[in-house]
């Protein structure tokens, strides 16, 4: 089964209360916040690990991102990945879901015509820090084949690559279970598994593996579908939300505190009943 | 009246019609009103809803508040499928072209708006916190980044319809002059449409025990700092003297399995809420879960780090530890 995997590098989410809007430039100020591979594309990643050790067949990760992309993929082939592509060029900046998608097609048609053609394309549901959760599906309607967002779980059965996969998706009241002939675009949630972790032989095995840059000339896009131009969607101003609020700290002991919250609770309006057992 | 449309999806969920659909539906009836500014006459609001409504369901969109409810109708929509139900989305689209199409960011939303934009060649924004007409007339979306630490103001300048996906919770309900919509069928034509390459075997559906956060008034959250699975009923406990209460979570605590019910976390990828209290205990205040409650009335945090950004965000700090404060509050409680 040869395998496509989505890999975004973003900035760390967990240091997402660092970033402020510098008041003079009125521009996103991430400074030190160091970019790690999507965690949700990770879990893509390990998913096709799983896969592969079932099926055979090689994985193939992409990334469209700037230049330094490239350690990120590092780490997905150092993770059990084979081959690694960067989608890098100038001319793809600013690009709104619509045309990142479009742009990893391209890059995905590509690879396949120099002979992997892919049976399945995974990534993850969602980005941490655009969080749009469209790239999957997008990506999926546009090299024209089945597609699926929010999987938490992927059946296969056999030793030999299925016609189709049984999947997971998961919805408010609970999940549907659908079957997906392939090839397909799937893109899996944190819900799917935990990746494993890379092994310092890993890291020496990923600096032997192929690499290839893939710029706007080696697609040789349609050049009003990429970057800023191509994407219908336009960035308007950006602003921090004002979340903060006037603190009323409580101290004292835990009894004097707990008192002193009751009150103000009661205070507020909502009630309290005597006696509690209102879940039971 | 103004020829443009405003779509709005109306999922149905076994048999009822998603909040998100009655939420932006209200949105849409204050954003007719600046249109009517621009345009002379409002736009029409229009429900949209895939495969056999039912009688219940069709009366609820009629006197939902819409100008036109859309019963797009095949045999081949009888269950969801991403791939048929775009198609018929689509179609209609393609025939009556929307000036602004919104849909709830479920997981049925998520799917089909980023898919209706390729098939339409449009722009979609997600998950939304704000929709606006500015100045000029413009769309805007206010699209969140980075977790909520940012927004952006998104906008789709050239291309219709403008699709935007916004999380259930994040518009209030208002009561709408009932209309009587006229109910118009579509019959799209899928002759051609695969039906055969994504196929629902079983829907699996999850019990739920207790009330739905989103429908809570109080709130007893919990953190990583909860610690470990027997500290995590102190949080039930507390619960129990609140009316209209759920227990929530962050996502470490559901990471931890200190509760199994995915659908209790709060924040960017799970619930938005607005109750009248929430009390955050052992939770730090990323942005990914502050952002699911800056509505809530009163916020109450209990962390022992006196520095935790939730602080920030809370109208009543109290810093301690988690045990010990949740032991003497329940003390206090059971006097009342
Ligand atoms: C794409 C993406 C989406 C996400 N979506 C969500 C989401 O929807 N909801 C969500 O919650 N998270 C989400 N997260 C995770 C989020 O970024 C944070 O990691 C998470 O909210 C932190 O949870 P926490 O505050 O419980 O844990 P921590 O950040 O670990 O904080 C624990 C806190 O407990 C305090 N503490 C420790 N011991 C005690 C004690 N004994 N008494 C009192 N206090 C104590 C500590 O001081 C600390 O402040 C998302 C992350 C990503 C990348
Ligand atoms: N620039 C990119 N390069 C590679 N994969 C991407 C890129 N943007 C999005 N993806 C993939 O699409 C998923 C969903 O992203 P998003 O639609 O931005 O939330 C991510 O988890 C990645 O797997």
């Amino acid at each position: 089964m040869n395998i496509g995997v989505l890999v975004k590098p973003v900035p760390d989410p967990e240091q997402y209360n660092s970033i402020a809007i510098d008041p003079e430039t009125k521009r996103l100020n991430r400074a030190g916040v160091p970019a790690i591979v999507n965690p949700a594309d990770k879990c893509a990643v390990e998913a096709a690990i799983t896969l592969k050790e079932k099926f055979g067949g090689r994985i193939v990760v992409f990334a469209m991102a700037p230049p330094d992309g490239r350690e990120k993929l590092m780490e997905v082939l150092a993770m059990g990945a084979d081959e690694a592509v960067l989608v890098s060029d100038r001319e793809f900046g600013g690009a709104d879901t619509l045309a990142t998608s479009y742009t990893l097609v391209k890059a995905i048609e590509k690879k396949a015509s120099e002979g992997d053609t892919f049976d399945l394309i995974l990534s993850g549901n969602e980005s941490a820090d655009g969080a749009t959760g469209h790239v999957p599906a997008q990506v999926g309607e546009q090299l024209g084949c089945n597609h699926l967002s929010a999987v938490v779980q992927i059946d296969a059965e056999g030793d030999e690559t299925p016609e189709s996969l049984m999947v997971f998706q998961k919805f408010e009241n609970g999940k549907n279970e659908f079957e997906i002939r392939l090839p397909a675009v799937i893109g899996v949630t944190r819900d799917i598994n935990k990746p494993r972790y890379t092994s310092a032989m890993g890291v020496i095995k990923a600096k032997k593996k192929p690499f290839d840059t893939y710029d706007s000339e080696a697609l040789s896009p349609d050049k009003t579908r990429i970057g800023i131009e191509g994407s219908p969607t336009k960035a308007g101003a950006i602003f921090t939300p004002d979340t903060g609020r006037k603190t009323v700290e409580l101290t004292g002991s835990p009894e004097e505190i707990a008192d002193e919250l009751v009150k103000r609770i009661k205070a507020t309006g909502v009630k309290i009943i005597s006696g509690g057992g209102c879940r039971e | 009246m103004s020829n443009k449309k405003i779509f709005i999806y109306a999922e149905n969920d076994c048999g009822t019609i998603e909040n998100a659909y009655f939420e932006l539906l209200s949105k849409a009836a204050a954003l007719n009103e600046k249109l009517t500014e621009f345009d002379g006459s409002p736009a029409q609001l229009c429900a949209v809803a895939v495969g056999e409504l039912g009688e219940d369901v069709q009366k609820s969109l009629v006197e939902s508040g819409a100008d036109v409810v859309y019963s797009i109708r095949d045999e081949k929509l009888g269950v969801y499928n991403p791939a048929v139900y775009s198609e018929a989305v689509a179609q209609l689209c393609r025939r009556d072209t929307p000036y602004i199409f919104l849909f709830g960011s479920t997981a049925m939303g998520t799917e089909l708006a980023p898919t209706l934009g390729v098939k339409l060649h449009t722009g979609v924004s997600a998950h939304c916190v704000d929709l606006r007409f500015d100045d000029s007339g413009a769309f805007v979306q206010d699209v969140p980044a980075f977790g909520g630490k940012v927004i952006g103001e998104i906008l789709t300048p050239y291309t219709l319809p403008q699709i935007a996906t916004v999380k259930p919770g994040i518009f209030q309900r208002a009561e709408l002059a009932a209309k009587a919509a006229e109910v118009k069928e579509f019959s799209p034509s899928l002759e051609n449409a695969a039906t055969d390459g994504i196929v629902l075997k079983e829907v699996h559906i999850k019990e739920r025990i207790s009330l739905p956060v989103e429908q809570a008034d109080t709130i007893i959250c919990g953190g990583f700092g909860m610690g470990c699975d027997e500290n995590w009923e102190a949080l039930d406990k507390i619960a129990n003297y609140f009316e209209k209460s759920a227990v929530g979570c962050t996502r470490p605590a559901l990471d931890e399995d200190w509760t199994d019910d995915d659908g209790t976390m709060i924040g960017t990828s799970g619930k938005t809420v607005r109750p009248k209290l929430y009390i955050g205990v052992g939770i730090s205040g990323a942005m990914h879960h502050v952002c699911g409650i800056s509505d809530a009335e009163l916020i109450v945090s209990i962390n022992k780090d006196e520095n935790a950004d939730i602080f920030n965000v809370s109208d009543i700090k109290i810093v301690g530890d988690a045990v010990k404060i949740l032991t003497a509050v329940e003390e206090r409680l059971a006097q009342e």
